[in-house]
């Protein structure tokens, strides 16, 4: 009974899904073969310290490779922006049509009829399409931290935050999925297709951009640790995730930028040396997959609470 | 006894607009197929939709085989099959697929049933849904009602945009199905031999209200028609409506010496003209 639902939710969605399907395929594939090549070029990593302007055979020798390697990843960069791109719009062109379409068409109107529990009409038509949207878009996280892996290879992406929220399969996914409920809640409640993918555009926007600055400005901040600044940018460290740049007064309180109102002058001394040892508050890149897994969840968590939303529009609403 | 109740209902879509219904009062006889007769806005679709929970009324109760569809949306549901006044296929998918929807959807839903109601009236079972004429539309609607066993069929108007021979065709499948299986059919329809056709029993709603309620021979039965101007006590002018040839009749009711027998056309012209009177 339920593999007639679902088999009803897909043939009714197939456009959609066999597009996106076709557009995650090839890039992702894609991805992966950049990857495989770009890995196949990859000098060895005492290469990439050499700042040596010297011709013996060993630097020429690196200077060639790096040279390759560099050409073949900018060359295979420009796969990278689809395929975020699809990643993060497929939720709103997915979620959105599942319930607007519908009421638009009228069809809940036989559906509806048909069935008692519009909860469990509403199940049978969201679930299916939210697995396919998962497993779709934590393909291209993974191809996509593949990627970041073969074309950077001085970092270990499993311990450092750069390229963070644009790789990895998990963090990927649980946007795509964020973005989906909300798309699939505004539908329901708005009842049309194009209004509700515009409004949904614009509320992707704002709760994503609030969430990550909530999440950096107060999450991430709590857990922040102060590494000293210092000259040395061989020990600064790639990996970290930089939060603020905090100051030392003589009295030893720790102050920000804005203990200074914003006059960089009083930062410095006549000479135009800083007067105070500065430090930077950083998340430390071993907490990247710590950070990244939690993020998800918590992503995860208001996808659903968005989808509940959407099941109660759906179940108080008129049938369109 | 009744299996479709409404005491006192009440519906306003908007505070401070006008009642779609208003002080709705009615009782649709069990096994009967009763044609419920309006002009647009009477609130014919109103009153079928709430019956099925897609509206809820504004005040007063309503039942579906002693449920409330307020309280139990789920137990209203299950005893009723509806055909929609606009077929709401799904365009996308074949006639057999909306036949496997239906079973995904309702439990106990007799596909086998559909299936052969389907075959019977030659709709090809892989026909996408979009190529079907709209008289095929209403049948698979039909056929899909049917097909959930339910107690009671509510129609909206499903003969609306039918030819006559389409529509002739709807009617002798739905009376056939009602006559087997002794289920309650409510029928909202404007068209009056549509009605005479298949119906046993006719509320005429109007202004929100119920004009009339009573069996079909009995509607006949009890009025009369004259010229207007020449009733005369005791007799009753229930409403004014103009003749085939403009001329102005009365429908009278309580004298069976007056005038001549009226058809059920005029029963239904003298109520609605009635119901557009202030009260």
């Amino acid at each position: 009974m339920m593999r007639g639902r679902v088999r009803t939710t897909l043939r009714l969605h197939r456009f959609e899904l066999v597009s996106f399907a076709l557009a995650f395929v090839v890039f992702v594939a894609l991805a992966f073969l950049a990857s495989a090549w770009v890995a196949s070029l990859t000098p060895p990593l005492g290469c990439f310290g050499i700042e040596d302007g010297s011709d013996t055979p060993s630097v020429v020798a690196c200077r060639v490779a790096r040279r390759s390697f560099d050409e073949a990843s900018g060359m295979t960069f420009g796969l990278t922006g689809p395929l975020l791109a699809i990643t993060y719009v497929v939720g709103l062109f997915l979620g959105v049509p599942l319930v607007a379409r519908e009421l638009e068409r009228g069809t809940t109107r036989l559906a509806w009829s048909l069935g008692p529990s519009r909860w469990r009409w509403y199940g049978t038509t969201v679930i299916p399409i939210a697995v396919i949207l998962v497993v779709l878009t934590f393909a291209s996280g993974v191809a996509l931290d593949r990627f970041f892996a073969v074309t950077q290879p001085t970092i270990d992406p499993s311990e450092s935050f750069t390229g963070f929220g644009a790789r990895g399969g998990l963090g990927l996914a649980a946007r795509a999925f964020l973005i989906f409920g909300i798309g699939v809640a505004l539908g329901a409640i708005v009842g049309r297709s194009w209004p509700a993918l515009l409004i949904g555009a614009l509320v992707v926007t704002v709760v994503l951009g609030a969430g990550e600055r909530f999440h950096q400005d107060v999450v991430l901040r709590a857990e922040a640790v102060l590494v000293a600044e210092t000259d040395d940018t061989a020990t600064f460290d790639q990996g970290q995730l930089f939060i603020d740049t905090r100051f030392r007064l003589p009295d030893g309180s720790m102050v920000g930028w804005d203990h200074f109102n914003g006059d960089p002058q009083a930062l410095y001394d006549d000479n135009g040396n800083p007067r105070y040892p500065t430090y930077s508050l950083v998340v430390p890149g071993e907490r990247y997959r710590f950070v990244e897994a939690r993020e998800a969840g918590i992503l995860f968590v208001l996808g659903l609470v968005a989808l509940a939303i959407g099941g109660a529009a759906v179940a108080r609403r008129r049938p369109g | 006894m009744a299996i479709l109740e409404t005491h006192d209902i009440g519906k306003r879509y908007r505070r401070g607009r006008p009642w779609a219904l208003r002080h709705v009062d009615l009782e649709v006889p069990d096994g009967s197929i009763t044609a419920l007769v309006g002009p647009n806005g009477s609130g014919k679709s109103t009153l079928l939709k709430s019956w099925i929970g897609f509206e809820r009324p504004t005040e007063g109760r309503l039942t579906v085989d002693s449920v409330d569809p307020t309280r139990d949306r789920a137990g209203a549901v299950r005893r009723i099959g509806y055909v929609p006044q606009i077929p709401s296929l799904y365009r996308e998918l074949r006639v057999e697929e909306h036949v496997t929807m239906a079973a995904a959807l309702r439990e106990g839903f007799d596909a086998d049933l559909a299936r052969r109601r389907l075959m019977e009236l030659d709709i090809p079972a892989d026909a996408p849904a979009n190529e079907l004429s709209g008289g095929q539309q209403a049948q698979v609607g039909l056929a899909l009602a049917l097909g959930t066993r339910a107690p009671v069929l509510l129609l909206d108007e499903p003969l609306a945009s039918l030819d006559p021979l389409a529509r002739r065709e709807f009617l002798h499948v739905l009376v056939d199905a009602v006559r087997a299986d002794g289920i309650t059919a409510l029928l909202s329809s404007h068209v009056i031999t549509d009605i005479e056709q298949a119906c046993d029993h006719l509320l005429v709603l109007g202004g929100g209200r119920v004009l009339l309620d009573l069996s079909i021979d009995g509607a006949i039965a009890e009025h009369r028609v004259v010229d207007t101007g020449r009733s005369m006590s005791p007799a009753t002018v229930v409403g004014t409506f103009p003749g085939p040839d403009g001329e102005r009749l009365d429908l009278i009711t309580g004298d069976p010496s007056q005038g001549r027998p009226s058809s059920l056309e005029e029963v239904v012209l003298g109520h609605l003209a009635a119901g557009r009177m202030p009260r």
